[in-house]
């Protein structure tokens, strides 16, 4: 997969979380999202798991700090 | 686990409770654990704090109670390698983990330079209002999330044993934010924030290392701070080492 197909996989999951009106780049942050609070947050984590059927490690998690870490991520864990 | 580990978590917990004495809410010890009752989404949240490696149902009973009663409160854990035991336990019971930070600490340096200030630049303990309401807005942008916080716990606060809240100023602009907590065996450093138009130019850097300063003329207790990962190098350079891992585990409620 390409990092601009993973990008638009988490983009299409992002939506589900936060509302299909939000707009979202690789550097988008909680602060730039209205809705991305604490218990959004791990939702969105667990959705992406879902979504791309991966586990991320607890310290990956607390890595996150803008959706271009979750994409540097999923590419990692890529076979 | 030596004293400055220790005291870590010691000076966290100490500073939870003061703020729950400020709340007038109910601070609730038992064994290894607490909990600080308040609104989830504002500061500050529902905290219990577990010992690392508790992986008994019983050990939780109280937490997951809350849980049912349809509070959903968050799970600190000060821990190292046994993380890996607690984690799996926890996403089990529908927690995941969602915020880390490491505790760093800075042992007394009895021949610390008095650091320079520019001349544009100033810090100042809270006393103006108009102080007050600037270092509520800054502190509430870098909080984990966007969190309310809640104007009348700051002038609580200020008013606590302690407790000494700073605002830097440049060209008398309020921009970046500390809170000092004594808690008779350390001094800690919390709400370390900076105005998102002025991230990066330095000012925490400078706020951190006038304060260190500071607070070791007054003291030769340890001074600790709890750092999030963008915020571990800027202490660094201050001279903090880091002891310890916290992580923050959030109940996840809603089935996707």
């Amino acid at each position: 997969m390409s990092r601009e197909e993973i990008f638009n996989r988490i983009e299409v999951t992002a939506k589900k979380v936060f509302g299909e009106n939000t707009r979202i780049t690789e550097s988008t942050t909680s602060v730039d999202v209205e809705k991305w609070d604490s218990m959004n947050h791990v939702l969105l984590i667990s959705s992406i798991e879902k979504e791309f059927g991966v586990t991320f490690d607890i310290m990956e998690i607390i890595g996150i700090t803008c959706f271009g870490d979750f994409v540097d991520l999923i590419e990692k864990k890529q076979p | 686990m030596n004293n400055t580990e220790q005291e870590i978590g010691n000076n966290l917990y100490a500073f939870y409770d003061q703020v729950a004495q400020c709340q007038g809410i109910y601070s609730d010890n038992q064994d290894q654990w607490s909990m600080i009752s308040n609104h989830p989404g504002i500061w500050p949240r529902i905290i219990y704090r577990v010992s690392p490696g508790i992986v008994q149902v019983e050990s939780y009973s109280a937490l997951f109670k809350k849980v049912q009663e349809g509070i959903y409160p968050e799970v600190l854990i000060a821990t190292g390698e046994n993380i890996h035991q607690t984690d799996p336990f926890l996403r089990s019971k529908g927690f995941f983990p969602f915020l880390g930070w490491k505790g760093m600490a800075r042992e007394y340096a009895a021949d610390m330079a008095a650091p320079e200030l520019p001349e544009e630049v100033q810090i100042v303990s809270l006393q103006l209002p108009e102080d007050r309401q600037q270092w509520a807005r800054i502190v509430s942008t870098e909080l984990i999330a966007p969190t309310q916080f809640d104007p009348a716990l700051i002038e609580s606060l200020r008013n606590s044993p302690g407790v000494e809240l700073f605002l830097l100023k440049y060209k008398g602009v309020g921009i970046s934010t500390m809170l000092v907590y004594d808690s008779g065996n350390s001094t800690g450093l919390y709400m370390i924030a900076t105005d998102q138009s002025a991230r990066r130019k330095g000012f925490a850097h400078l706020m951190v290392q006038q304060i260190v300063w500071q607070v070791t003329q007054k003291s030769q207790k340890p001074i600790i701070l709890h750092a999030t990962p963008k915020g571990e190098g800027l202490y660094a350079k201050s001279g903090f080492m880091p002891f310890n891992q916290f992580f923050l585990y959030r109940f996840l409620n809603t089935q996707v």
